[in-house]
């Protein structure tokens, strides 16, 4: 895929694991570089750019035996972000399979 | 590259830009390692698959100008920012005060009081025009203070807490736009019919020296 697919695509995906529940950072990389091929190293600036934003905050979670674990919260402007990008996505993908289509006649 | 050397040069590169709350970056990367080690994955793999540090460095360092920016932020915020935020709850408070005085009138001539002598007189059947006007302010009032408030408290927050100068995102119903619209409609309306029926009712173009409004 694109370099530039997946770098556009990013705040949005995270958004999107975030506004769900809380997440765990490790989980966050993990799962979007599984699927998406991005080395997790990537997901991290996003996370903290989206931190300095004000989209997210962050708090150290004990887990029994292990060492603390970083967990991701969604705040209310993070919320508002992810609607506004996830509104952005839809129109995007409209224009584009109108595109598309009509290229198929 | 190990666990430790990965760590360490992402420190010293990081420290090198200024980059702020170092430690915060490396709890991600310490995370990340800790749970490919569980997976059974060397050091070196994890390493690799993590990506170039000096590139990881540089995704970090791209809002360098956001940096430099900091200190005029600083000096922004409390020389501008704050006094400027003061002076809009300031405005706050009258928009609001304003709109209960507004709603105060529409009531004191609706149950015809003449409890204050400061009240402006204003003959039966017109009286209705006022009643109108001063509710149709005290809902355009309300719905500035709406309007008023969501832009403060999103600038408060950017000032306050985020210490950067701009406004933030904001957010307000659709149902309080159109009570702004409709209401200032409804309030220059009553204006122009509550000065023409005040004049013909009292006929005078000065309608407010007829009804003795300025004694």
């Amino acid at each position: 895929m694109n370099i530039q697919y997946k770098k556009g695509i990013l705040d949005l995906l995270v958004l999107a694991m975030l506004q769900k529940k809380d997440q765990y950072g490790y989980d966050i990389s993990e799962s979007i570089s599984m699927k998406i091929e991005i080395s997790p190293g990537t997901i991290y600036p996003i996370l903290r750019k989206m931190k300095d934003d004000g989209f997210v905050t962050t708090y150290l979670s004990e887990v029994s035996g292990g060492p603390a674990r970083k967990y991701y919260h969604i705040t209310e402007l993070g919320i508002h972000q992810y609607q506004k990008l996830k509104q952005e996505w839809n129109e995007l993908k409209t224009i584009t399979s109108y595109f598309l289509e009509e290229n198929n006649d | 590259m190990t666990k430790i050397t990965f760590i360490e040069s992402l420190k010293q590169g990081l420290l090198k830009h200024h980059v702020h709350d170092i430690d915060d970056i490396l709890t991600d990367y310490e995370d990340y390692f800790n749970e490919q080690l569980n997976l059974g994955k060397s050091e070196e793999d994890i390493a690799k698959r993590l990506g170039d540090v000096k590139s990881i460095i540089k995704d970090y360092t791209n809002s360098k100008e956001q940096q430099h920016k900091k200190w005029f932020d600083l000096v922004a915020v409390g020389f501008i920012a704050m006094p400027l935020l003061i002076m809009l709850y300031g405005v706050l408070i009258v928009f609001a005060a304003t709109t209960l005085v507004m709603w105060a009138i529409g009531v004191y001539y609706l149950f015809q009081l003449d409890t204050f002598s400061f009240m402006p007189y204003i003959p039966m059947g017109v009286h209705v025009l006022y009643i109108i006007l001063s509710w149709a302010s005290a809902v355009l009032f309300f719905s500035l203070s709406v309007r008023l408030f969501s832009t403060t408290k999103s600038m408060t927050m950017q000032y306050l807490v985020k210490q950067s100068i701009r406004i933030g995102d904001y957010h307000i119903k659709p149902i309080y736009q159109k009570l702004l619209i409709y209401s200032s409609i409804v309030s220059v309306l009553m204006m122009i019919v509550g000065y023409v029926i005040s004049s013909i009712v009292a006929k005078d173009f000065q309608y407010w020296h007829a009804w003795n409004w300025f004694r």
